[in-house]
C-alpha cells in the first residue's frame, strides 16, 4: 500500500511543515521517502556541527543536506570542551528498511548515539576512542519518524566523524 | 416519416458518435502515452510542470472539439449497452484529467519503499 508523502518538513507534532528559513533554531527536519529520493526532490538530512566553548561564544552550523550517503565531523577547537556532529532526518516507509553508520571518534569519552522514533537503538563508547560500523533498522513509518545520529567527545583535542549510507 | 426510416437514422447517427468516440479516446491515450514518455524526459518540477500544462491544453481541445456526449441516442438506441455508451467516456475523460475537473499529482512512498505519484483527478473544494 502507497503512504502519501507528508513534509516537506515536520516535527514531532506536525508532519506537514514548510521548510524553516532559519534551520538553525527550528525543530523541524526534512522528511524522506525511506532512505531513497523523492520523485522531484532529493533525500536530504539536516546536519549539525556544534563546538562549546569554555570562555568564547558556542559556534554551531547547521545546514540541510543531500543524501542518503551523508558525512559531519568535528575537528580540534581550541578552547572547546565539548565537539558534536549531528545528522538527523524524519522518514516515512512502507517496510522496513536499514541504513549503516560508520563512526570514529578520539578524544575525551568519546560517545555514538544512534535514536529512531525518539528510542536509543544503538550507543558505543570508550575513554579515548570508538569506532565502527552498525548497521540500523527503520521501521515501517507511515507517519514521519525521525532520526538521530551524534558523536560527541569532550576536549579541545578531539576529533570525531559520522557517516551513514544505505 | 416512417418509424423504420427514422429507425435508420437514429442508428446511422448512432454509429456516427460511436466512431467519433473511439477516435476521441484513441487520440486521449496517444496524448496520455506522449504524455509518461515527456514526464520521465523532465528533470525539473518547472520542466514536469510545463509538460502537464501543455497537454493538458491539448486534451482540452479534443474534448472542445468531438465531445458532444451521444448519451441519449447511445441509451435510447440498439446500442445502449455499457461499453458503448456515455458512461465509458465520463470513466475515460476522469482518467485522462480533462474535463472532469482538476488534476493534482500527489508524491507517495510505494510498497518497495521507492518514490512515486499519484494523479487525483476530482473538484477541489
Amino acid at each position: 500500500m502507497a503512504i502519501l508523502r507528508a513534509g516537506p518538513f515536520a516535527n514531532s507534532t506536525d508532519s506537514f511543515l514548510g521548510e524553516p528559513v532559519t534551520p538553525t533554531n527550528s525543530s523541524a527536519l526534512p522528511v524522506n521517502c525511506a532512505m531513497n529520493d523523492w520523485v522531484v526532490d532529493s533525500w536530504r538530512a539536516k546536519k549539525r556541527i556544534l563546538y562549546l566553548m569554555v570562555f568564547a561564544q558556542d559556534d554551531e552550523t547547521v545546514t540541510y543536506e543531500d543524501g542518503p550517503t551523508l558525512g559531519a565531523s568535528f575537528v580540534e577547537t581550541p578552547g572547546a570542551f565539548l565537539s558534536a556532529a549531528v545528522i538527523e532526518f524524519m522518514y516515512q516507509a512502507a517496510e522496513d528498511t536499514t541504513f549503516t553508520v560508520t563512526y570514529s571518534a578520539s578524544g575525551v569519552d568519546p560517545q555514538l548515539s544512534v535514536a529512531v522514533g525518539g528510542l536509543s537503538v544503538f550507543t558505543d563508547s570508550g575513554t579515548s576512542s570508538i569506532s565502527g560500523t552498525e548497521t540500523i533498522t527503520l521501521p515501517a513509518a507511515i507517519v514521519p519518524s525521525a532520526v538521530n545520529v551524534n558523536i560527541t567527545a569532550e576536549g579541545e583535542n578531539d576529533t570525531g566523524s559520522i557517516s551513514i549510507a544505505p | 416519416m416512417s418509424s423504420e426510416e427514422d429507425l435508420k437514422i437514429k442508428n446511422a447517427d448512432s454509429l456516427s458518435q460511436q466512431r467519433a468516440t473511439r477516435r476521441k479516446r484513441s487520440k486521449l491515450k496517444d496524448l496520455r502515452k506522449q504524455e509518461k514518455e515527456s514526464l520521465q524526459g523532465a528533470s525539473s518540477t518547472s520542466k514536469r510542470r510545463e509538460v502537464k500544462g501543455y497537454y493538458e491544453e491539448q486534451r482540452g481541445k479534443i474534448m472542445d472539439v468531438s465531445v458532444n456526449p451521444p448519451q441519449s441516442e447511445n441509451q435510447d438506441g440498439a446500442n445502449n449497452d455499457t461499453s458503448q455508451a456515455g458512461i465509458d467516456d465520463s470513466v475515460e475523460y476522469g482518467s485522462s484529467g480533462g474535463g472532469g475537473g482538476d488534476t493534482i499529482t500527489l508524491d507517495v512512498v510505494l510498497s518497495d519503499n521507492t518514490a512515486g505519484q499519484a494523479e487525483v483527478t476530482g473538484a477541489f473544494l
